[in-house]
């Protein structure tokens, strides 16, 4: 298997693999807090920050924790790691913890982080695992960036809270709610689908492999079969 | 059976080392939350009982208060300000609710909420110069959401409050 070097681990998460636009993970805390630049700026510095430590500590601790309970194992060690972002935000950035809200929690649940410790941080030596893990989470803050600076500029006519001239009068309001956020979302996924020009990855890229109930899937079993 | 035990050994060992690491964290962070939390409450003392001076904590043990009431504050002017917690949709929802002497919602606020939307943070001002009477006419905050339900039935809760404590003191007057 062909090695991937540690600059295109750390770039693949910014457009090629970006978690959002084309792995098309962690969409709900996407549409959540998207409706401010600083929200979503604040919600993907706190989930890189989780998704780093997550990966570090999944890749070292991938020849002691046994197959059998690794998805719990991972799940406590991401928890974990929110909890202990959460608590640090509560009390030197308690501004933004009251922003976020319940999403801040929610990191726990959010496929990206889990999705990175199962396909990458689980099979990799640590150093390329807190590469993935910044590479993914810069790709995560891009993205939330991108749709929020759309959302809050056409939609509220601000930017960071500061009133822009004209678009402050005559704003999209329909873009801070849901339908306007999923609007927003499919055009940049179709942006990002023209830009790498569908070279993204192909299906085969998520194999059988990586799938916690690969032992007990008929279709898998069939697949291996052929 | 010994990969039985390896699995159950592994996750116990995470959760313990997990489990201190968090409880280190809490050690640290836990006084500077309250610290936080006591200047917010002070800031918005003034907010949801405009024109109040002097507040001060009442010794509330002797009381029968509804359980949502966590805090007691009372003002120079006869008026009570009630720290309540409540929850919505989810647990842990904060509200500060100023009554004054009649019996009137001076203001109400959300200090910290788990709810998804936020928009429990805008009720407060719906409320004003209600009491328990009329406070259920409020259709904006309807009841109809858990959020609004455990909202206004703590501002309820904080009107009979300020009637216990009003009643107390005329009784030990």
């Amino acid at each position: 298997m062909k090695q991937e070097s540690n600059l295109s681990i750390l770039l693949k998460g910014l457009l090629r693999e970006n978690p959002v636009f084309v792995l098309v993970l962690g969409t709900c805390p996407t549409l959540a807090t998207t409706t401010t630049v600083i929200g979503a700026l604040s919600m993907g510095i706190a989930a890189m920050a989780v998704l780093i430590c997550s990966n570090a500590v999944v890749s070292l601790l991938r020849k002691f924790i046994p197959d059998m309970v690794r998805i719990p194992c991972y799940i406590v060690i991401i928890a974990g790691f929110v909890t202990l972002v959460q608590m640090f935000m509560h009390a030197y950035l308690p501004e933004l913890y009251d922003l976020l809200g319940v999403y801040l929690a929610l990191i726990t649940v959010n496929c990206i982080v889990l999705g990175r410790a199962e396909m990458f941080a689980g099979k990799n030596p640590v150093g390329k695992s807190v590469l993935d893990g910044i590479g993914m989470g810069l790709g995560f803050t891009l993205a939330l960036f991108l749709m929020s600076v759309v959302r809050e500029v056409f939609g509220a006519g601000t930017f960071m809270g500061m009133p822009i001239p004209v678009l402050y009068e005559h704003n999209i309001s329909i873009l801070t709610k849901a339908p306007g956020g999923l609007l927003v979302y499919g055009f940049l996924i179709a942006a990002v689908t023209a830009i790498t020009k569908g070279k993204a990855p192909r299906k085969k890229s998520f194999s059988c492999e990586g799938c916690p109930n690969a032992g007990n899937c008929v279709t898998c079993s069939e697949k291996g079969a052929e | 059976m010994k990969r039985y035990l390896k699995s159950v050994f592994a996750l116990t060992l995470i959760c313990a080392v997990i489990g201190i690491a968090l409880a280190a964290t809490n050690m640290i962070t836990l006084p500077i939350i309250k610290v936080n939390e006591a200047a917010a409450v002070q800031e918005m003392l003034e907010v949801v009982m405009p024109g109040g001076t002097g507040f001060e904590i009442v010794e509330t043990e002797n009381l029968t208060l509804p359980g949502t009431v966590t805090e007691v504050y009372c003002e120079t002017g006869g008026g009570y300000v009630f720290k309540l917690e409540t929850s919505g949709y989810a647990s842990g929802m904060v509200i500060l609710c100023g009554v004054d002497k009649n019996g009137l919602v001076t203001g109400a606020a959300c200090m910290s909420s788990g709810e998804t939307l936020g928009y429990e943070k805008t009720y407060g001002n719906n409320l004003v110069k209600r009491t328990l009477n009329s406070i259920d006419s409020v259709d904006t905050v309807a009841s109809a959401t858990k959020t609004t339900s455990g909202y206004k039935n703590a501002v309820k809760d904080a009107l009979n409050a300020a009637s216990v404590l009003n009643k107390s003191v005329k009784g030990g007057a």
